[in-house]
């Protein structure tokens, strides 16, 4: 081993990182050479002078407190735990409470706000199962809540150039609000088809913000698409019902679904 | 974790104690945010513990949760790391092998004045030099071990280790220049 190679394993060797048996050759070399030796003495004693300098000093009581703190909560269960963080900071607790409060606020305005749309994903939902066969037409007496639903929802409407297919009873919108339904084909259509369907939900404290309305006959229709589908809504108020109407996007337009919309709130 | 884990815990770990904090206080340069970062990593650790496996090396654990604790949660970005790329190991064997002699300098006159100037020479290095020295040259990880902290190559644990001592050795150099010490020692 010559010094240019000794000298690149300088580092190697304070860190002893080196094998065995490269260790043995520099050592050999070290003792040999002198300049070398000086060389690896000096990194030694920086690496001996950082050390010294850098070692860390004793940690205060206080940091240790803390931790002591942080690991007993840790074994604490989590409502005690949370308890005692807010008796030991009231103004947190409070200001906790009133975040909820006005969270509960803001939720409630924001579905008065948006009431409605979980009412047109629903409906449009259905009436993709009714046209595809998966839901089964309702009893012919239905019984309890869905009995007066059906009731208040009075006889299906008669629509022009429309035959009535048959009611069907569901639950709608996130409090499962009950829902009578029945559908139309238009008469020149075969048995099986489902040209629109209309909904009768129970639901008399509803407040609605206007949604593209049109006026027809005194009467706000409200008009959305949602998922190929094209819906008009309005509100019963003699009969305390959220009604839609709903059909596929190629049947018909919102003005036609309108003009049946205005038969059937008008009957 | 119940009663009886925390008192093992505390057992094994508050033996690092002042080893962390002294880390963690070079790393942040900020007792504040060395004291969270401790508490940090005690709490991390004593939440894991149960996948610490026992008769391996618990230092090396522990200092391994503190540097990615740190990594991930306290660097600030002013202190944003600058980015290296050290891949070719030849160049800075060569240069190891170019150093300027610290023998010259009056070691003695250093220890007794360079407490403040180590500080200040530490604070200048670049994030990862300060990482990979203080683990290497104060608590004596290896190559190993530290690539596996930082998550980082052993090459380049290497190379970051070495200019991190090299500009250690230029400030403090420049240092006992400015104060006429090399003078002295001639």
């Amino acid at each position: 081993m010559n010094c240019q190679e000794a000298r690149k394993l300088v580092h190697l060797f304070v860190d002893g990182a080196l094998d065995p048996r490269a260790n043995v050759d520099v050592l050999a070399h070290v003792n040999m050479c002198s300049a070398c030796n000086d060389r690896f003495a000096d990194a030694k004693r920086f690496e001996d002078f950082l050390k010294e300098k850098l070692k860390p000093s004793a940690v205060p009581e206080s940091v240790k407190s803390k931790i002591e703190f942080r690991l007993n909560e840790m074994c604490t269960p989590f409502p005690l735990r949370l308890a005692g963080s807010l008796r030991r900071k009231p103004a947190v607790a409070m200001l906790g409470v009133a975040a909820l409060l006005a969270l509960s606020f803001a939720s409630l305005r924001t579905y008065e706000r948006m009431g409605t749309c979980p009412f047109v994903v629903d409906a449009t939902k259905f009436t993709k199962q009714i046209e595809s066969g998966d839901v089964s037409t309702a009893p012919e007496n239905p019984q309890g809540q869905m009995k007066k639903t059906v009731e208040q929802a009075g006889p299906i409407p008669k629509l022009p150039g429309m035959i009535a297919n048959g009611g069907y009873v569901f639950s709608m919108g996130p409090s499962g609000r009950d829902t009578y339904a029945c559908s139309f084909r238009m008469d020149n259509c075969a048995e099986d088809a489902h040209c629109l369907v209309l909904y009768f939900v129970d639901f008399p404290g509803l407040k609605l913000e206007d949604h593209n309305c049109i006026v027809k006959h005194g009467k706000k229709f409200c008009c959305w698409e949602y998922d190929d589908c094209r819906v008009v809504s309005w509100k019963d108020e003699t009969r305390g019902l959220y009604c839609l109407m709903v059909c596929q996007k190629k049947e018909m337009e919102h003005e036609s679904l309108v003009n049946f919309a205005s038969v059937a709130a008008t009957r | 974790m119940n009663r009886a884990d925390k008192q093992t815990f505390e057992k094994i770990a508050f033996e690092y104690v002042d080893r962390l904090h002294g880390t963690a206080l070079k790393l942040t340069r900020n007792s504040a945010e060395a004291d969270d970062l401790v508490q940090e990593t005690y709490a991390r650790a004593f939440q894991h513990f149960g996948q610490f496996e026992q008769g391996t090396n618990f230092k090396a654990w522990i200092f391994r949760i503190l540097v990615n604790t740190y990594i991930n949660g306290y660097r600030r970005k002013e202190r944003a790391p600058v980015l290296v790329d050290f891949t070719e190991m030849e160049p800075v064997f060569h240069e190891a092998s170019q150093e300027v002699s610290f023998l010259n300098q009056p070691m003695d006159s250093l220890y007794e004045r360079l407490d403040e100037e180590v500080k200040q020479a530490l604070e200048k290095l670049p994030e990862e030099y300060r990482v990979v020295l203080l683990l290497a040259s104060v608590e004596g990880f290896s190559y190993e071990e530290i690539a596996k902290m930082v998550g980082i190559p052993i090459g380049t644990v290497m190379s970051r280790l070495f200019r991190a001592r090299a500009l250690m050795r230029r400030n403090l150099t420049d240092y006992a220049k400015e104060h006429g010490l090399e003078e002295k020692s001639q």
